[in-house]
């Protein structure tokens, strides 16, 4: 198969959720994820109904991607804790799962690996909206998911010439796909109707100057490089962008703080290696 | 201070943060020492993980967190910025060998 015009690979990725190798209970989460009039009574009865999903939620609630004091131990209160647009993100996130183990081993701990820095440098940084924060760490790289649901073949040779050419995935999801993860993943989130700074996130997470950084986006910016640099899962390359100085000056972090982000995620990673990644 | 998996949770460790449940309310204070009925609870309660007293071992060996933020900084090692944050990872790295 050759490369795509840009046009055809949104229209693709857009249908994601008809495509007949999505298991059944992904397309039950991505219909309800993208219904337009979503309730929290909705998707708290949509989770407790069933039992693997509820137990998935709780599991990821109560993991340090999200650090509630106590313990949560019933779906409305996770609900409620967390608000309508971060339960879609991890819905979203746990629906992939299966799907991001075969589009490349390591995508998702490097997802929880993400999420978990966000929420450490988040907290550092004194932000109040910490799980939605958390989330678009969790969810980055859906596009990468996307991509590889949508062109299994062109997506392995992408991966192929990442560790051939030792090149950025980016480069080699646009010359070999024709679009790049980042982009993949916002044309989903805007379907999906994903708040704006999750939307955002997704689409600037390598370039956040290309939309006057917010803090969420430097947040996701940073954690994406720290997590690489800490050699935890695999995100398609290894290797670093540069981060950007707008991001930085953003997020206005000190040496001390930063050594403080990187203890939370060693002990966050530690303690949760045989559970949830 | 670490962070444990309650499968490693052992008596004698003692509590480095207070275990609270979901409404904040404290159920067992800092500087607990945990016995085995105190283990079986937080089991019953549904709780996973517990704040213990004591410094975790480094999940890879110095060399491997190294390799990794070479490889990882490999695209970038003109770049001062990325350089700074470099030298802070490889600190903190080596704080955990000391």
């Amino acid at each position: 198969m050759n490369k795509q015009s840009y046009a055809d690979v949104r229209k693709k990725v857009e249908r994601l959720s008809s495509l007949p190798t999505i298991p059944p209970v992904a397309t039950k989460i991505l219909k309800l994820i993208g219904s337009e009039n979503i309730s929290l009574n909705k998707v708290t009865e949509f989770i407790s109904r069933d039992q693997a999903l509820s137990a998935r939620v709780l599991k990821i609630i109560n993991s340090p991607v999200y650090g509630f004091p106590g313990r949560i131990s019933s779906i409305s209160q996770a609900v409620m804790l967390i608000g309508i647009g971060a339960l879609k993100g991890m819905l979203l996130g746990i629906s992939m799962f299966d799907m991001m183990h075969k589009t490349m081993m390591g995508l998702w701990e490097h997802s929880i690996g993400t999420a978990v820095a966000a929420k450490a440098i988040a907290t550092k940084v004194g932000m109040k909206e910490i799980e939605d924060v958390s989330v678009a760490g969790l969810i980055h790289d859906i596009g990468k998911v996307a991509l590889g649901i949508c062109y299994p073949e062109l997506y392995k040779n992408v991966i192929i010439a990442v560790g051939e050419k030792k090149i950025y995935i980016v480069e080699a999801e646009e010359n070999i796909i024709g679009a790049n993860h980042a982009e993949a993943g916002s044309w989903l989130a805007r379907k999906w109707r994903f708040p704006l700074s999750l939307v955002n996130s997704i689409e600037y997470h390598h370039n956040p100057s290309a939309r006057h950084s917010s803090m969420t986006i430097a947040i996701v910016h940073l954690s994406d490089t720290i997590i690489k640099m800490m050699g935890f899962g695999f995100s398609g390359d290894p290797f670093a962008h540069r981060i950007e100085r707008i991001a930085w000056d953003t997020l206005a972090l000190t040496g001390e703080d930063l050594k403080g982000i990187f203890i939370e995620i060693e002990e966050a990673i530690l303690s949760q290696e045989t559970s949830i990644f | 201070m670490k962070l444990i998996d309650i499968k490693n949770a052992k008596s004698g460790m003692r509590l480095a943060r207070a275990v609270e449940n979901a409404s904040g309310m404290i159920l067992y204070g800092e500087g607990i020492k945990l016995t085995i009925p105190i283990i079986e609870k937080f089991n019953s309660l549904n709780i996973d993980s517990i704040y213990v007293e004591g410094k975790s071992e480094p999940r890879l060996s110095r060399e491997r967190y190294l390799d990794a933020a070479d490889i990882a900084f490999s695209k970038v090692s003109d770049n001062p910025l990325m350089n700074e944050i470099k030298k802070g990872f490889t600190e903190y790295i080596n704080s955990l060998y000391e």
